[in-house]
Formats: C-alpha cells, structure tokens, sequence
C-alpha cells in the first residue's frame, strides 16, 4: 500500500516537481517575506524619456510572482548609472523612444563592469518603429560599452527563449523585429535588446486596461509578450541553466 | 700462487730451449753466382784435365774433395754461427668476467640444486688440474666479477665470490673492461652469465664497436627452467575517483603449460579481484585485464599476484606491486536551489567558472500555486527526480548544496537519512540560508539538522533583514574557506572591507564541536554565527546563514572593481568540503616514494588546528605496519616550522610499509593521515631468473666470438679459445748463446784434411 508521502514523490517527479498541495502540519515551512527578492531596476537616463511605460515593470513583476516560483519585490527601483548602488541591483532595464544625452565615460566604464561582471541590462525600444532615434542612441551607446563586439541576433535555441516557457516568437506592443538581438560574451548575454516595445505590451492605465493595443496579433501577442517577459526575468538569474545537459532532451522532445 | 687484485695472477711461464743456425755475414747474391760460376768452371776444367791422366772415378773424387773444401771456405766467409736459445712464452691477455648478480644465486635448473654462480665457480676451479690454472700457463688472466660495471678481484676472490650485485648490465661492464685496457689491447674476453641483463643497454651490437671477440659462456639450463612471472604492469599513475580504470597485467610461464593459474588483484592486502588465465604456449606472454572503479581520493599501493606453483626457480617474481594515485577528475557539486535567485546565479558562475568542478544543478523555477497559463509542452520544466539524485546518484557527488531549499514539498524524510549516511562516509554537505532554509525550511528535528554545525530551532525567529557585516572569529581569520591572504591582518583588513548582508537567519547557536567562522558584527544579532563548519563522521558540513551571499561578488565589483575574494572563498570551500589533500589538518609526507634496504626513511607531519593554525602541542602517535602487521611505535621531534613533526627509522625490511600517525590536541582529535612506502631491494633482478643464453649467443656471435654452455668447457679450452681469438703460442728470447764455426779449430782441421786428402790420392794417382 502505497504511503501518502510516497504518493506525494511519486506526484512531484511525474508533475516535473510540482505538487498540487502543500504539506501541512508542524513540519510545514513558514510563511515567511521572501528572503532576498527580485527588484527590477530602472535605468533613470539624461535627456529623452527614460520612462514611457511607468507601469509595465510591476504589470511584468505581477506576471512573474504569478507563474514562477521567483520571490519578487513589486515595486520596481529606480535609479541612474552613477548611483552608489548601482551593484544592489544586478538586473537593469533601459527603455524609451527617443534620443538621449550620451552616457559619460565614466558611466560606460561602470557599465563595462557591471556587464562584465554578471550584471544584466534589458533594453527596450518603445518607439514601435525601426530605426527610431532611441534605437540610434542605443547602438552608438553599445559599441561605446563593447567597443569590440556588435549586437547580433539570438537564435531560437539561445537560453533566454528556453529558460522557462518554449518561446517561439519575439512579441511586444509591436512586431519591428522577429528577434532579440544581444551582446554575448563567452556563453552568456548580459545585453539584450528588443525593438518590439516590450514595456508597451505590458502596460496597464490606472483602472486596470490595457494601455496600448498589441498589433497586430492582440492579446495572443501580448500573451506572447509576457511570456518573453518572464523567460528574460528567468535567464537574467539562471543564465544557461536550461543549457545543462539534462534538460536538453527533455526541451528537444517538447519542441519536437 | 701470488695474485694482485689489480693485475691478476702472476704466473711463472713455462722455459723451453732450441738450436738455430745462422749466417753473421751474409754475402749478396750475385757474389755468390760469380763465385760459383768461377768455382764450378774451375771444377769443370779440372775434371776434364785429370779424366785425360786417370781413371773417371779419380778425377770426380779429387774434384768432389776439391769441391767441398772450396765450399767450405765460402761458408767461412759468411761466418757460420749455432745458436743456442732459452725460449719463454708470452701470455696472451684475456679478461675474464663472471657475473655476480642476484640471479646468479639461482639455482641451474632444480630447486635445490647448485646455484648458477656455483657452476660457474666450478668451471674454472674444480679438478686437480683446475681450468684457471690451465690457463693461466698461455693467458694473461684478467679476472673481474660484474654486476652493474666489471669489478677487478683476485684469482684467490673467485672462490668466495656471492652473487648480491643489485643489476646486470654487461654491456657496461665490457666497457669498463675495454677501458681499462685501451692502451694495451686485449686478445679476448670471456664473460660468464646467465645471460639476465637488468640494467643498461641490452643491445649486443655494442660489443662490436671494441673490435675484441667476446667469448661467452652461458650459466644455469634454460630448458629445465620452471618459473611463473608477472612480467609487467600496466596501468595509469594515477586514477580519477569514480572512474573506472583498466590494469593490463602480462604473465610469463616456464615449464607450465596448459595450466590455468589464478591472478589476484590487492589493495593494501584486500583482495579487489581475481582472475583465471591459461598459459597455454611455454614460454609465452599472457595478458590478463583487472577493472577497478576507485572510491576514494589518496594514493595507494596494489599488488597483482599469483600463488607460487610447485618447482617454480623464482617465487619473488609472483606479485608485483604498483601504486594508484586517485584523484578527483571533477569535484561533482550538486546544488539545489529552492527558486531563482541571485545567491543561486552568481553561485553557479563560480562553480562554472572552476574548471575543476562538474556543477549539476535543479532550481525551483515553478511552486504549486503557480499559474502558467499554458500547456506543459510550452513549458521547459523538467521533473526534479528526487527518488534518483538522493537515492541512487548520492554517492556519485563529491558536494551537495542546498541554497535556500525546502525539501518538504519535494521528498520525504527518508531521504534526508541518505543524506546523513552519505556525509557519514565522507561526502560533504552545505546549506545556505534564506527563507526557506535551516529552521525555516523544515529541517528541525531532521537528519539534516544532525549534520549541520549549527542547532535548529523548532520556533524559530526566522529570517533577519537588514544590513550585517560578517566578522571574521580568530578561527576564521586561519580556515582555509574564509582566509583570502596570506596574513591574518590582510584577511582582516579584506572582510572589513566586505560589503554588508542584508538580510540573515538567526536565533541559531553553534553546536560545540563546530568552528565558526564568521558571526553577525552588529545590529541586535550580534555575535550570532553566520558561517560555520563541521566535521560529521567521514565527512564535512558547512552552514551559511544567509542568502546574500553574491553580494560579496558582484557589490565588491563595484566597490573595488573585482570579484577574486568571493571566487577565491567558493574555490578553496569546495576544495575544503570535499577534503582535497592538500587542505587536510594532518598531512604525512615521506622524502620519498620507495626506498632500497638500509636506506634511512625520514617522515614529515603537518599538523593543523581546527581553526588552521598550526598546531605546535599537539601530540602525536606515529605507528608503523611492517609488511607482517607488526606495528612500530616512532617518536616523532618537533622542527623549526610551527606545527611541524618529523620522524625518521631505517629500512631494514623488505616490502611495503604502512605509517598511520594520528593527532591530538588536548583532548581534541585533529585527525590523521596515512602513507605508504615501499622498501625494495634489487628490484629487477627479483624479477627475471629465466637464463637467456640467446642473449649471450647474440653478444658472441656480434664480436665474432663463441658461446659454450657450461658443459662444453673442458681441460682443452685453452686451444679452443686460442682458435676462437685467432691467437697462437708466442714466445721471447731470454737466453742466447753463439757459436762461430770459423773461429772454432776443428774448422780449419776440415779444411786442411780436405786438402790433404785430395794431395793423397793425387799422389797415388800419379796427378800433378
């Protein structure tokens, strides 16, 4: 006769460890503040708009806490490049649409580091078009932090469309680009760029709608969009995790 | 007989006299051709005239006196003289090598019978008329015995000669001889072995190059010899831990086959393995192949035997040992982590950044409340196999980390025991804080909490946010993990300038037999302990009680520009977990690996306190195994360096050694360490017995030499090797004496009565 605690492992290794209850009783962990919680820190730039979806990073956050099992502070953090703390918070997010002043050398040097180091930046174009002078800036300010390397396309099979959900296309508030594009050292992108506003598609107003339309797939896109969302949260605190060995067969049978 | 060691024997040589003949003053040819000419027309016409005046036979008897006074007279001119001659031989030189190796103590053929030396010996000593004697009267004998290098002794040294040369190189020992005697060449040399070269270069051709023939004769019987030999060994110097490796063993029979012996594979006198192998050729190799799969890191000494057969020559070639040095190819870390965190992230680029580490890891990424909103074929997940990693693939891991983990979701209890065993036997464990960690992951009460340095609390006052500097205790400042200089005012002065945690589990005390590293520096929590170790049974644990851990890493990035501190602390608390060698508290080292018999073993301890300071008081107890078991009690002296033992004893004894020291400190257990040395004597010559009377052949035939076995050679050796050298007898002149037949009177008294002879008949006959 098969123990309930048994049947519990034997439900959590079929589930891919998920159970559908929690353990009751003295031995139960305590409800406890989440120790040490994802804070998703906004770059506060100079010049242009460094923020023009100010709620989409907790709508992103929202989603987050939601799905996976990462603990997540909901208020998002801002600060500058200059900031003395810079180095409290490894995940950096970048957005806006239009041009903004250069960074100064020494906030590319302390960018070097900070991305050389483990930090991770995701840059956002908000602007919904090619070629927009956010994206001008962006690039020129890339090459400024990796004078030796371009930003190039990442192919499907790269960890940050794998590291939770299968991701199968790059969404957002609109579809400029098929791709993300990053700078990657070694095995590991520590800039990632999406041109399709992300930030947009995530974007709630204050009663709660939808602040911009999804175009032009709607709310499969948007779906789309917070999935890319959450799987970039992922690969920024997992790296190549879904790269190890024993995950591969597993994602090469889902993906067929 | 007198010898010199040097020069050989002194050997009167035989006299012997002779008469010769010679002329003093020869005259040239054409000289005499005129004379003749003038003498034989003379004689002519005188025959002639007197066959006119008498009867034919008078004139031929007149003219033959006429003649051989004549002819004597032409002798006188070249001065006649007998010499009489005492004539002395001259020896010819010839070196004679009899090898004094080990193997020579074999016996010919049986066992029990005469050893090879002794048949040797017996070739040129016995009779009454010993060969050496007979030979000495037409050689020169150079006598040398030879091991590694030719060794000059006396005539009167052969008999007691012992055979305890260590190797057999002849080909040295040919130039040694060659050598010695470069500016007065040798007609030959003789060289007597069994042919077993141990030593040098084996390669006959050699022997050419001195141009000087090289009779050999071989000892012992190579037909009748019996003997089971582990050839060789081949396997790697060293083997990585959990790895399996392959041991190819060669085995080399005489005189039985058909058989099938048994082969046994040892570790340290554990039998590991055995194997069956038929020697089904005489005279053949054989190769036999032993799998092993090392458990444990060390080095260690395996032994291949195979039990001694009946009428075996050798028996000290039936096992041979070698030694195994286990490493780790990897450090096997295995970390579960309760969700995605940065603690989790920076972790893993520092175990992936350590080439020696093979990181396996499973992250929480998905809890049940969790809503995904898609089909799980949309999804990366995997199962976290729980029953496989914590029942059947534990003990293939070096280190399990549990960074913020609850298990009580995942397995049950009972896994939390495998994992107690599996540190019990020396596995290590490490657990980081956070809030679902320790107490607050359910621990209390568990296995777990048995092996951890730090007591649990069943209420406990959970987790602590807010900045906390960790301060290093006096035992930190030592402790390999949390030592990052060279001195303790650098470690100091480096985790002063640390960046503080914000957040931590508290309310934890240390249990006594733990050393704590760091504790809370400020704030209400003062003291209470942050890192702490622990050794349980075989192995170690370590708690850090928090889950800020990366900001000692990427916050020191931007403070000072570099990571080194946090990756230098993961590296050296993996390598500290796992027990590498060279972090072990008690650390034995010999000066060296093997040593011969009489060498003198001398043996250093390293001895580290907890804490890692070296631990001058402690006490030791040294203990040696002989290779029987018996156990020697070594004193052990203190040396100039702090925390520094050393012992030393002679090797007096044959085989493999094994020193245990253990340490204590009050009445604290240090821990011990163990080595193993190997005492040898003549290794190679141990191991071969087979003659190799080819050899010899080759080495002869190279130098356009001989062989003879030893049977071959007899009283009529000396003409043999005269032959063989292309040598015959010389002598030299001692004694002379001449005699001048011109000046003697019974010449000229000839002389006169040929001429009065002739006048006589000439008279009768009526001739002028």
């Amino acid at each position: 006769m098969i123990t309930r605690r048994r049947f519990i492992c034997h439900l959590a290794m079929a589930a891919g460890g998920i159970l559908p209850w929690v353990q009751a009783g003295a031995g139960s962990p305590r409800t406890e503040e989440p120790s040490s919680p994802f804070v998703f820190a906004q770059v506060q730039y100079r010049g242009g708009d460094w923020d023009p979806h100010p709620s989409a990073p907790v709508e992103l956050l929202k989603e987050v806490d939601r799905r996976t099992s990462i603990a997540v502070a909901f208020q998002r953090h801002t600060l500058t490049t200059t900031d003395p703390d810079l180095f409290s918070y490894p995940f950096l997010y970048l957005t806006g649409a239009l041009d903004f002043t250069p960074f100064t050398d020494a906030e590319i040097a302390t960018l070097q580091r900070f991305l050389g180091f483990g930090g991770f930046m995701l840059v956002n174009d908000a602007s919904g078009y090619r070629g927009s002078p956010f994206e001008r800036r962006i690039r020129e300010e890339v090459s400024r932090i990796f004078p030796d390397q371009a930003l190039e396309r990442l192919p499907f099979d790269h960890a940050v469309f794998r590291s939770y959900y299968l991701v199968r296309m790059v969404a957002g508030r609109r579809l400029v680009s098929p791709s993300l594009e990053g700078i990657t050292i070694d095995d590991w992108t520590p800039l990632i760029f999406c041109q399709n506003d992300l930030g947009g598609s995530w974007e709630r107003d204050h009663l709660g709608n939808w602040r911009h339309e999804c175009v032009p797939g709607g709310e499969s896109q948007r779906f789309q969009s917070f999935m890319l969302g959450v799987n970039i949260v992922m690969y920024s605190l997992t790296e190549n995790y879904k790269k190890d060995k024993i995950h591969i067969p597993f994602i090469n049978r889902k993906l067929g | 007989m007198p010898c010199d060691p040097v020069q050989g024997c002194l050997v009167v040589p035989e006299l012997t006299t002779q008469l010769r003949l010679t002329f003093a003053n020869g005259l040239p040819v054409w000289q005499l051709v005129l004379i003749g000419l003038l003498v034989g027309g003379y004689l002519g016409y005188q025959v002639w005239y007197l066959r006119r005046k008498a009867a034919t036979w008078m004139a031929l008897v007149v003219t033959g006196l006429r003649l051989l006074a004549f002819a004597l007279i032409i002798a006188f001119l070249t001065n006649p003289t007998v010499l009489l001659q005492t004539l002395q031989k001259i020896p010819i030189p010839l070196a004679v090598l009899v090898d004094s190796s080990v193997s020579m103590a074999l016996p010919v053929a049986d066992v029990g019978g005469g050893t090879r030396l002794q048949q040797g010996k017996d070739v040129w000593l016995r009779g009454n008329h010993p060969l050496l004697e007979t030979l000495a009267r037409d050689f020169d004998l150079r006598l040398y015995r030879f091991d590694e290098r030719a060794h000059a002794i006396g005539r009167d040294e052969l008999a007691p000669l012992i055979a305890d040369g260590r190797a057999t190189d002849i080909m040295q020992s040919l130039q040694d001889v060659h050598q010695e005697y470069r500016d007065t060449p040798l007609a030959g040399v003789v060289v007597m072995s069994d042919g077993i070269v141990t030593a040098g270069d084996a390669r006959v051709e050699a022997a050419r190059q001195g141009g000087i023939p090289v009779v050999t004769i071989g000892l012992g019987d190579p037909e009748r010899y019996r003997d089971i030999q582990i050839a060789a060994i081949e396997a790697p110097n060293f083997a990585f831990l959990h790895s399996s490796v392959d041991i190819e063993v060669t085995v080399k029979g005489w005189g039985y086959k058909g058989q099938v012996i048994p082969l046994v594979l040892k570790q340290e006198g554990r039998i590991l393995s055995t194997s069956n192998l038929l020697l089904d050729a005489d005279r053949a190799t054989r190769r036999a192949t032993f799998t092993m799969t090392p458990k444990e890191v060390g080095r260690y000494r395996l032994s291949v035997e195979t039990p001694v057969q009946v009428g075996e020559t050798l028996r000290t070639n039936n096992q041979r040992d070698f030694q195994l040095q286990v490493r780790r190819d990897k450090i096997r870390v295995l970390v579960v982590s309760g969700r995605p965190s940065w603690n989790y992230r920076f972790l893993r680029r520092a175990l992936k950044s350590d080439p020696s580490v093979d990181l396996i890891s499973f992250i929480i990424l998905r809890t049940p409340t969790d809503v995904v909103n898609v089909p799980d074929d949309q999804l990366s997940l995997i199962p976290f196999p729980t029953n496989r990693l914590f029942t059947e693939e534990l003990s293939n891991f070096d280190l399990l980390i549990f960074d913020n983990f609850s298990y009580l979701l995942y397995f049950p209890m009972l896994y939390l025991e495998n994992i107690r065993k599996f540190v019990d036997e020396g596995g290590a464990f490490a657990m980081f804080g956070g809030d679902q960690s320790f107490d607050l992951g359910g621990f209390t009460s568990t296995p777990i909490e048995e092996i951890l340095p730090v007591t649990l609390e069943r209420l406990g006052q959970g987790y602590m946010s807010g900045q906390v500097k960790m301060e290093l205790t006096p035992e930190g400042l030592q402790h390999p993990i949390t030592k990052l200089a060279p001195s303790a005012e650098d470690t100091q002065r480096i985790w002063q300038e640390m960046p503080p945690l914000r957040g931590f589990n508290r309310a934890l005390r240390p249990k006594p037999e733990a050393v704590t590293l760091g504790v809370a520096g400020n704030g209400q929590a003062n003291r209470t302990p942050l890192m702490a170790t622990m050794q349980y049974g075989e192995g170690r644990t370590l708690a850090f009680l928090s889950d800020q851990f990366w900001r000692w890493n990427f916050e020191m990035v931007g403070a000072q520009g570099g990571n080194h501190h946090y990756l230098n602390m993961v590296h050296q608390m993996v390598r500290w977990l796992v027990k590498e060698p060279s972090l072990r508290p008690v650390q034995l080292f010999s000066d060296k690996d093997g040593y011969q018999l009489g060498e003198s073993v001398t043996l250093r301890i390293k001895v580290l306190d907890h804490d890692f300071s070296p631990a001058s008081g402690a006490v030791l107890n040294l203990v040696v195994r002989d290779p029987h078991g018996q156990s020697i009690h070594v004193n052990t002296l203190p040396t100039d360096e702090p925390g520094e033992f050393q012992a030393a004893l002679k090797a007096e004894q044959l085989g493999a050694f094994r020193v245990e020291v253990d340490a204590r400190l009050g009445d604290r257990h240090l821990g011990r360490d163990v080595l193993i040395y190997e005492v040898t004597s003549s290794t190679a010559e141990s191991l071969h017995g087979a003659p190799d009377h080819e050899t010899l052949r080759q080495l002869a035939a190279a130098s356009n030499g001989r062989f003879f076995v030893a049977s071959e050679v007899d009283a009529d050796f000396g003409s043999v090797l005269r032959e063989v050298l292309k040598r015959d007898l010389q002598y030299k002149i001692v004694e002379e004496r001449a005699l001048h037949l011109r000046h003697t009177p019974s010449a000229f008294l000839v002389l006169v009565g040929l001429f009065g002879i002739e006048w006589f008949l000439r008279r009768r006959a009526g001739l002028a």
